[in-house]
Order: structure tokens, then sequence, then C-alpha cells
């Protein structure tokens, strides 16, 4: 994402001395210019853009039973929890941008914090293909996604708890990955391609980017009226 | 190589609340002022418009507006005896990045500390005795006074706006107010923030077991509000986005809605963003800052010399920034010597949760600084003779927000 510092001075900045590639002067008056916010790119659907097919359903599997589909709210993947993972890997977060990892790598105390020098893509990378190792290996050549929901249960919850070891890399780090993921994914604003017709917000309760409730502050033990609506709007202000 | 700069009469380090106050007396002073800034320029309609501020994944859980561990981070450690090990993403503390530092994602709660606070040493040995405080214990008496302090105070708030009761005017009482804190010069700029459900239940349970609730001062303002310096502030529309946040609304007092518009204008003012400060120089008997040298994001080298220096980033970057600079003598925890970091302690506040399955809250209805609090508990205002301890906090319904990801409590 190009952000609006990283132009240079603006005509109402006056340089005082030439200062490339982001640092500037101001002076004089707040600096504006048209359409220099950064707004967030509204999620468009169609093929993976981080996962491979096998990864993709992988996941979509393992989305699906963390949060499973019930008569009023869609599941995981329904709700495009996997969409939004793979979208989130594809960017910024996949490579861990803006984050400290160079060395020292050694691990720490809890306190401390992950200290480990995997991005997220590299741990959905080696997570997967080591789950998909032992599944094919323990269930004569299936993959996760062909397993039946109580032995995809199973697994999920060996990987959280143990005794299952991942090849490469942590069981319960490679779980609690995915379970993070798998809620933002649920909760987080639909424009990042998760939370499919806010499902989520629906189920919780949560009224959305809507930024003004002055008049329901004074509604006490009221259940606020309106539906939720998110940052792109509401898919029926756009009909298809 | 490192370019020399003119010199100015000020270099300010950090342009958030300390830097843009200062900024303001300087240059109203008619001194030549510069901020450098180590963050980019911030502006509300660019930044965080109500368009898009509303993002709990992007500000709150993926930082965006918040300084990036790989540009700058630091060790830590829980005890002299670990091994300090990089922050490589923030947990709970995470340091604001650009103009309006912590004052674009603060909750802006507003409160003063007590009297008792400021001579705390003094006032505890006098009250309980000379030997309750261990001679270890590192209090100490500010070396001001809060009278001294009050119209400082009193500017501030009224150069935020500030929502709230006073609970002591000139040191008589005042009903719905907090009856403990120190005596103000006049009542707050504008009323208190409507309350949310939960809060009102709070205070109805605390009057009746005999405590006295008020509502939380709050730079989140009531209704609109035209501060001293002719910049106007929007009443606050509760939309539950406000800490980690910038606010969409002009709402929330930071120097983006109190000071900046004025303080650029000014002709002898101007501001460097995307500018780091390296270090602070000192003159040859190394007892005088002649200036300062700071980096830009090309990484490019300058040196701004001046008469004052102003420290007015965070603290543990200005300690930082004072230790690399060979300034003063850092503290050390073995011998108790040295003053450059000591006593630095970090925010800490503890909650429960409570869970009404027969109520409805809309936690989301909310601002930064909500709720009401009660004061019978803080500092010393009960008696601690027999404790064991000295200090205290305020207890209060405080609900900040309701957002999904990271609000979600289950019983």
């Amino acid at each position: 994402m190009l952000r609006r510092d990283l132009l240079t001075g603006t005509a109402l900045s006056l340089a005082l001395f030439a200062m490339p590639a982001g640092a500037r002067t101001i002076a004089g008056a707040l600096p504006w210019q048209p359409d220099a916010g950064t707004p967030p790119n509204q999620v468009t659907p169609g093929p993976w853009k981080f996962f491979t097919a096998e990864e993709g359903a992988a996941i979509e599997a393992l989305v699906d039973r963390l949060i499973p589909p019930d008569p009023k709210t869609p599941g995981g993947k329904d709700a495009g929890c996997a969409v939004f993972i793979d979208r989130q890997l594809a960017g910024p977060y996949g490579s861990a941008q803006g984050l400290y990892m160079r060395p020292p790598f050694q691990d720490g105390t809890k306190e401390q914090g992950d200290q480990s020098p995997m991005t997220p893509a590299q741990r959905y990378r080696k997570g997967l293909a080591a789950l998909d190792k032992h599944c094919r290996d323990a269930f004569a050549g299936k993959s996760f996604a062909q397993l039946t929901n109580a032995q995809k249960d199973d697994i999920i919850g060996q990987l959280e708890k143990g005794p299952l070891k991942l090849e490469g890399i942590s069981a319960a780090g490679f779980f609690e990955q995915v379970l993070k993921n798998t809620q933002e994914g649920f909760l987080a604003d639909p424009i990042y391609g998760g939370n499919r017709d806010m499902a989520g917000w629906k189920m919780i309760g949560f009224a959305g980017a809507r930024y003004d409730f002055r008049d329901w502050i004074d509604h006490h033990n009221e259940r606020y009226p309106l539906p939720p609506v998110g940052i792109g709007g509401r898919s029926d202000w756009h009909p298809a | 190589m490192t370019r020399k700069l003119p010199a100015k009469d000020a270099v300010i380090i950090g342009l958030g609340w300390t830097g843009s106050i200062l900024a303001e007396a300087l240059t109203r002073a008619g001194l030549d002022v510069v901020a450098i800034e180590r963050g980019p320029w911030r502006d509300t309609a660019t930044d965080f418009p109500t368009t898009y501020a509303p993002d709990e994944l992007r500000y709150r859980v993926r930082h965006d507006l918040f300084l990036r561990p790989g540009q700058e981070t630091m060790t830590f450690r829980n005890k002299p005896s670990q091994t300090a090990l990089p922050i490589r993403s923030w947990g709970s503390f995470m340091p604001p990045n650009g103009v309006g530092g912590g004052g674009v994602h603060w909750n802006a709660e507003t409160w003063r500390f007590l009297p008792s606070d400021f001579e705390l040493k003094t006032h505890l040995s006098q009250r309980y005795g000379a030997k309750t405080l261990p001679e270890d214990m590192t209090i100490q008496d500010w070396g001001i006074t809060y009278d001294e302090l009050e119209p400082h105070y009193d500017k501030f708030e009224y150069l935020c706006g500030t929502s709230g009761k006073a609970g002591n005017v000139k040191g008589a009482k005042q009903d719905g107010g907090n009856p403990f804190e120190g005596a103000r010069s006049r009542e707050y700029p504008t009323p208190p923030q409507k309350q949310p459900y939960g809060p009102t239940l709070f205070a109805a349970a605390a009057r009746e077991m005999g405590y006295h609730p008020f509502p939380q001062p709050s730079g989140n303002l009531s209704q609109a509000y035209t501060n001293s310096h002719g910049v106007s502030l929007g009443p606050c529309t509760y939309c539950g986005f406000c800490e980690w946040f910038g606010c969409g609304n002009y709402s929330k007092a930071s120097p983006q809605t109190t000071l900046l518009p004025v303080l650029v204008r000014r002709p002898n003012f101007e501001a460097r963003t995307l500018c780091e400060v390296s270090r602070i120089n000192l003159d040859g008997a190394k007892k005088r800052a002649t200036g300062v040298t700071y980096v830009d994001s090309s990484g490019e080298e300058w040196e701004q010399p001046a008469d004052l220096v102003l420290l007015c980033a965070f603290q543990l970057f200005n300690v930082h920034l004072l230790m690399i600079s060979g300034v003063g003598t850092p503290y050390d925890p073995n011998t108790g010597q040295g003053t450059i970091g000591r006593n630095y302690s970090y925010q800490v506040t503890s909650s429960v949760n409570g869970f009404w399955s027969d109520k409805n809250f809309n936690p989301f209805i909310s601002s930064g600084a909500i709720g009401y609090c009660i004061d019978e508990f803080n500092g010393d205002n009960f008696d601690h003779g027999s404790l064991g301890f000295v200090g205290g906090g305020y207890m209060g319904a405080v609900m900040t927000n309701g957002r999904p990801i990271l609000g979600s409590i289950l019983p």
C-alpha cells in the first residue's frame, strides 16, 4: 500500500532543503491534497492468491471445523475465512512487513513474545505441508480435507494439545496461528474477504462501521435496531 | 556526510502533545522553532476519515498507526537475570508514530493527580510515620505541588474542551463530581458525556453503598467546543473506535484538533516529518546542548543547531536519546545511583468482566473515556494504617468498545 507520506512534498509545503523520499518540511499551512487517503481495497473473489489448490482445500476444511456452520450462521468456509487468510498472506501481513525480523533468534519467556524467524506465510506453507504429510501417512493417502468431520476434529484437537507433532513447525503454534486468523476473518470488516454478508457481526449483534450512535446512547437496555454496515456498505446496497 | 542547517532558537524532538504545546508557547513568544518528528504527518481528513477509521483489523490488530518494530524496536525482559530479547511485534505497549503522537490514538481519559500524589513521600511519612516506607522504595516528592500545577491543568483542559463534572471548585465541594479531587479554579469546559447503560448501573450501586460516583473526565467531547486558540472540536458520536484509532469526527482532543491548525500558520514554526533524531549534540565541556543530529527517511544526515533542545518524545525514547548522547548518569538498579531512566513505570489497570444474560448493553456504543468512577480507593483517600501497602486506584464501570475481534468476551 502506497502511503501518502511516501509522496514528496506537496504544493503547500515549503521545502527549504531538498529532502527526497518521504521526509519533508511542513510550514505555512496544513498540508492537504485531494485523494491522498489510503482506504482499504475491497477483496475480490476469484482464484487463490497465496494458497495452492490443495492448501486452499485444507484451509477451507480447517476454518469450517473451527467455526462449523449452524442453521442460523454460515461456517468459516462460507463466511469467507479462507479467502480472508489467503489475501492476508498474499499481502504485507504474510511477509511480516513492518515487524522486527532480524537476529538474534532465540526462544524467550512467554512475556517476550514470539521469537520465531518465520513469517506468517512461511508458517502456513510449512504447517499445511506437514499436516498434509501426516494425514496421508495416517489415513491411507487421504488429505485433511478428505477426512470425516470426526477425524478432522480429532486432528485439530491434537494440533492444539498434542501429541501430534508436525515436521519443521510447532503444531500448537500452527494451530494458534490458524485459529487467530480464522477469528479475524470471521469478525473483521467484510472488505477483507471474510465475514461475508456480515455473518459474524450479525451473530454477535455488532453494528459495524456506523460511527454515529448519538441517537441510541440514551436507549438503555434496548437492542440497537439497525442491521450492521461495513466500510464498503452492505450487499443489499449494491444489487448484483 | 552530515550537512549543517542554519541555527534555530529551539528544536523540538517529537511533535506529539508536549511538543505541540511547547511549540505553541515558544512561537507565541517569538522564537524560531523547528519540530523534528520520526513519523509521518497525520491529518484527520486524510489519515482517519469516518469512512474507514472504524477498521479494527487495520488499526487495532495490525497496528497501522503505530511505530513499526522493523523501523525501531527495543529489547525486553522482566528481570535482570533474563536475556533481553527484541520486541518483534507490539503487545500491550504500542508506541505511536507520527505527528500528534499518542494524542492521535489515546482514549482521552483526562485525569488530574491527587494533591497528595505530588508530595507522596512527605505525605505518607507524616500520616503513617517515617518507617512506613521501606528504605529501598524509590517514592519521592515531585518537587512541585498540585497548587503550582493547577493553572496548567486548567489550561490543558480548556485547550481540549474536556467533558466532566467538577467535584471541588476553589475548595467548595460540588455534587456529582469527585469529592477527593484537588481544588479546581473552575468547572470543566463542557458537561459530561452521556453514559451507556452499564456505567449507570454501577453508579446506582455505588451511590447505594455510600460512595460518590462521578463521570470519568473525557477528552471525547459531549458537545461542540471552540478552544482558546479558536480551534473547534465536534461532538463525540460514541462510535466505539477510540483507543488505538484516530478520530474522524474531530471530537477527540489531540494536537490535530486543538493546536496544529494554529501552529503551522505561524511563520516562525516548521515541522520536519519522517526525520529521526539520532543524538543530541553537546558543547566541548559536555554541559550544554547545542542542537541535534537527525537522519531523514532517505538516510541523509543533518545537523540542526539550536539554543534550546526539547525532548518531547515518549519517555523511553527520551531516555534512550539521553543515554546515547552521553547526557547524565543512567540509573543502575543495583546501586540505586543515576537518574536517567530512574522510576520509569508503565500504566497498569486491572479489570473484571461482568456478564448479564438478561440485559442489553450495546457495548459498541461507547467512547474512549466514558463511564462512572469512584475515587474512595485511590491514592491515599483511605486509611492504609494496618494494610501493609500504600497507594490505590480509581474503580469504575468503564466500557470503551464492543469491537468484535479482540473485544468479544464470552462467559
